[in-house]
């Protein structure tokens, strides 16, 4: 090929395209997809993710307070300026929510049940959740139609990152008609629900509250 | 560490022979370091054959070297200033340069020529990125291209 003919992708490697993307800020990866059908293939791969958050973790720890402010939006407030009261006004970003792309669905307030790794686990009614990176405004959303609870129980969520299996894992609980303890668990890895032959201790599964840092334990367990 | 006198010997894929400080290529890359410290360059007879780098990037990767082994001591601002000077070269140069600096394993080069097209990358539109990078072939299918716009048409 003659040279003033060639692009970006004659004279690079994939490999180390790939490692420019690995430094390119994460709010800019989602928009990246759409650059051409390599980047789109580079940046959807699951090792990518792992990679790009283990690079970059470090270099910008800011942990963020994710907070629903309608139907379509939220806002990603920086916690460390929260608390700095020479940075005032705090730093926040707003973000659209995954329903907004969904304008066929009423609007319902989404509810935020926890928050893993940067990821936030929003529960949609009637009886979906989503797993929502705010950063990049990618989506996931899981049903769990299948699940019948009882007037007299609320579900119990918990997400949480198993490192041994490289998964994160959405918990469920409730108590069944027959006042039984039930557990299940959806698996990201596997995209499937888990039935889990296991009881959560008594006291716990009495409290009608999430508890989402505590299921990230159970998790784990 | 060579002496500061010796000289090497690199080959261009031309053949073109280049003769360059051994100290300055050994400070800074990783691959010719380790040739000279086993022992596998023989001064009288030996030259780098380096294959897949052209004499006009590899005038730029010695002068890249040279520079930073005489002026490491300079204030960061004015290595900076000269570093963005020196990458002041077309798209494809750039991935001339990347791949030369990937090859040589020369690590400050590497990290700024990643850091120079990150910041090429950072806040654009998709067709301004395009442009910018050089990039013909985007591989979608006309169908596909025209629905990822109509889908996101702020990304573009």
């Amino acid at each position: 090929m003659e040279r003033k003919h060639m692009g970006m992708n004659d004279i690079l490697p994939p490999e180390l395209i790939h490692r420019i993307l690995l430094r390119v800020p994460a709010r800019d990866l989602f928009r990246l997809r759409f650059i051409s059908k390599l980047w789109h293939s580079l940046i959807s791969d699951r090792d990518f993710a792992e990679s790009h958050y283990d690079l970059n973790s470090a270099a910008s720890s800011h942990s963020h307070f994710f907070l629903v402010k309608n139907c379509t939006h939220a806002w990603c407030i920086q916690l460390d300026t929260l608390f700095d009261v020479a940075a005032a006004p705090p730093t926040h970003k707003e973000v659209y929510l995954p329903s907004s792309k969904r304008p066929s669905f009423p609007c319902s307030l989404s509810r935020t049940m926890g928050s893993c790794r940067g990821f936030v686990l929003l529960n949609e009614k009637p009886d979906f959740l989503v797993i929502f990176n705010p950063v990049t405004g990618s989506s996931k959303t899981i049903s769990y139609s299948h699940i019948k609870v009882p007037h007299h129980d609320i579900i119990r969520y918990g997400f949480g990152f198993d490192a041994s299996r490289d998964d994160y894992l959405i918990v469920l609980s409730w108590l069944d008609n027959y006042m039984q303890h039930r557990l299940v668990c959806f698996s990201l890895r596997t995209n499937s629900w888990i039935n889990l032959d296991a009881a959560l201790p008594k006291s716990i599964s009495r409290w009608k509250q999430q508890l989402s840092g505590w299921f990230s334990l159970v998790v784990l367990l | 560490m060579g002496s500061p006198l010796k000289k090497i010997m690199l080959c261009s894929s031309e053949k073109e022979i280049f003769s360059v400080e051994e100290q300055v290529m050994v400070q800074h890359s990783v691959i010719i370091n380790n040739m000279i410290e086993d022992g596998s360059y023989n001064y009288e007879e030996s030259k780098i054959p380096l294959d897949c780098v052209d004499s006009k990037t590899l005038k730029k990767v010695i002068d890249y070297c040279t520079y930073h082994t005489h002026h490491h001591n300079d204030n960061q601002e004015d290595l900076e200033a000269w570093d963005a000077q020196f990458l002041n070269v077309d798209s494809n140069g750039l991935y001339d340069l990347l791949m030369a600096a990937n090859y040589l394993e020369i690590r400050n080069l590497l990290d700024l020529i990643y850091r120079t097209i990150k910041n090429m990358i950072k806040g654009k539109k998709i067709d301004e990125i395009r442009r910018i990078l050089n990039i013909k072939d985007h591989g979608f299918t006309p169908e596909e291209e025209e629905q990822n716009r109509k889908e996101y048409p702020h990304f573009y």
